[in-house]
């Protein structure tokens, strides 16, 4: 009798799995909507979503500015997703599709907002990015066979179209549980002058400094030099500044010792060029603290 | 003598290698780049053309749609492809003919939908043969100049106009 219960309840179970998978890929959109639903269950399997030589390229800029491509397996990506989930809460939601489709091919262009949000210190990063999907329908299911990636550079806004302005701008909040979204003006507000020789706080700014590329080569960057971001037992603040062009200047060291001065000026060095911090539309400096490893 | 023709050598290289750079600082001219590689007889120079379009990890896919609505689908790098298309340039001569060209492009990204007509003249016979396609092609700027990530094209349906592909939804998929 319970044999043939647990019997019956795997067959149950296997079908409404299969009914479900088969389902969902029915069509581009629904394939679509299944891979970002999956972003968010790390345990899931993206690979099966994916043809068989499916790739994601991520575009990142490298130490020197310079554009650079990274392209990942659906594995590889998984890798990643759950290696960034550890850190953070990560929540993307597809704002507006473009679909093109014909026979068994069709591509989604669209604009998807991926928000980071600190498991621990409740920090929210807010990335709005182009995702250009291409699927293809294979033995009757529609599958992913490549999407490239771009986020969202502050210099050039993604079109309004495409992003409609409420959620135009993209912000990184510090000990606060909120992202920030307010109606951009088409023009934007020049009439108060900034002052180009402060060093703006972080909370001074319209908009922060923020690091390029892929969020997992910061996190292993501040694990390299055991730097973190929130005041911590046994780490020594310092500070950072991002000037207007993007480089980073290590400009408070005074409660470091030696070897923390050593490993902080490794840690400054080793950065990307940022996307510097905005103020009336205008680069500034901001400056940025940061808790080295005793 | 020997020294002048040399230098005068030196010179048209540069010149060439100059002029295909400046080609490929546009969409255009890596697409026009694309079919004049892809029109390429010769297997060698065929690879070294393309390897100077494509990125390392570039790809190349095609899917064949059958009268009766199934498909075949083909999948792998632009190094196996053309290893996989000796066959048909053996026996074909082809020439592509861009009917229309629509994108979407953000910064370092772009994503374009080409309507082609591909001729194919067979080498025995001479009969020439046309097929028309949508292609798509994944595009990244790289290094001051374009560079294709990923083409993928199917052939067009008996009955549904190949033009049909470029036509858009546009959906508000998630409004405030």
């Amino acid at each position: 009798m319970n044999r043939r219960f647990v019997h019956t309840a795997v067959l149950v179970v296997a079908l409404i799995y299969i009914n479900r998978s088969s389902y969902c890929q029915q069509s581009p959109i629904t394939a679509f909507d299944l891979f970002f639903n999956t972003y968010e269950a790390y345990d899931q399997d993206i690979e099966s979503l994916f043809t068989k030589t499916g790739r994601i390229s991520t575009i990142y800029y490298d130490t020197t500015g310079q554009p650079a491509i990274q392209s990942f397996t659906p594995s590889e990506y998984k890798v990643q997703l759950v290696s960034i989930a550890e850190v953070y809460q990560i929540e993307r939601t597809p704002k507006v599709l473009i679909l093109r489709e014909y026979g068994a091919i069709a591509r989604i262009y669209s604009t998807v907002r991926v928000v980071f949000t600190d498991w621990s210190a409740s920090d929210v990063l807010v990335n709005n990015t182009i995702q250009s999907v291409q699927l293809i329908k294979t033995k009757g299911q529609w599958k992913i066979n490549h999407i490239s990636i771009q986020s969202e550079h502050p210099s050039f806004p993604i079109d309004s179209k495409l992003l409609p302005s409420k959620m135009a701008v993209g912000s990184k909040v510090n000990n606060q549980s909120r992202v920030i979204e307010k109606d951009s003006p088409a023009i934007p507000d020049f009439s108060t002058e900034y002052d180009p020789h402060k060093v703006y706080k972080v909370n001074e700014v319209d908009e922060l400094p923020f690091y390029p590329g892929d969020i997992q080569l910061f996190l292993n960057l501040k694990k390299t030099y055991g730097v973190v971001d929130q005041p911590t037992v046994g780490h020594t603040p310092f500070i950072a500044t991002i000037m207007e062009d993007g480089l980073a200047e290590l400009t408070y060291t005074h409660d470091l010792s030696g070897f923390q001065i050593a490993q902080a000026e490794s840690f400054v060095r080793s950065m990307m060029i940022w996307y510097p911090a905005l103020k009336y539309a205008a680069s500034v400096k901001c400056k940025i603290v940061f808790y080295i490893r005793e | 003598m020997n020294k002048h023709l040399v230098a005068i050598l030196l010179f048209c290289c540069l010149g060439r290698l100059h002029a295909q750079d400046t080609a490929l600082q546009s969409i255009g001219g890596l697409l026009d780049s694309y079919f004049l590689a892809a029109e390429t007889m010769d297997s060698t120079m065929r690879f070294e053309a393309f390897q100077l379009l494509f990125t390392e990890s570039g790809t190349i896919n095609s899917v064949v749609m059958n009268s009766d609505g199934s498909n075949r689908v083909k999948q792998g790098n632009w190094k196996s492809y053309i290893e996989k298309s000796g066959s048909y340039y053996n026996r074909f001569t082809p020439h592509f003919v861009e009917d229309s060209r629509e994108m979407e492009f953000y910064l370092e990204i772009a994503s374009v939908h080409c309507i082609v007509s591909q001729y194919s003249a067979q080498k025995t016979s001479g009969k020439k043969f046309k097929e028309r396609y949508w292609m798509q092609f994944d595009l990244v700027y790289l290094a001051n100049r374009w560079y294709i990530d990923n083409v993928l094209w199917v052939n067009e349906i008996q009955g549904i106009p190949i033009e049909n592909a470029l036509l858009t939804d546009t959906l508000l998929y998630s409004p405030d």
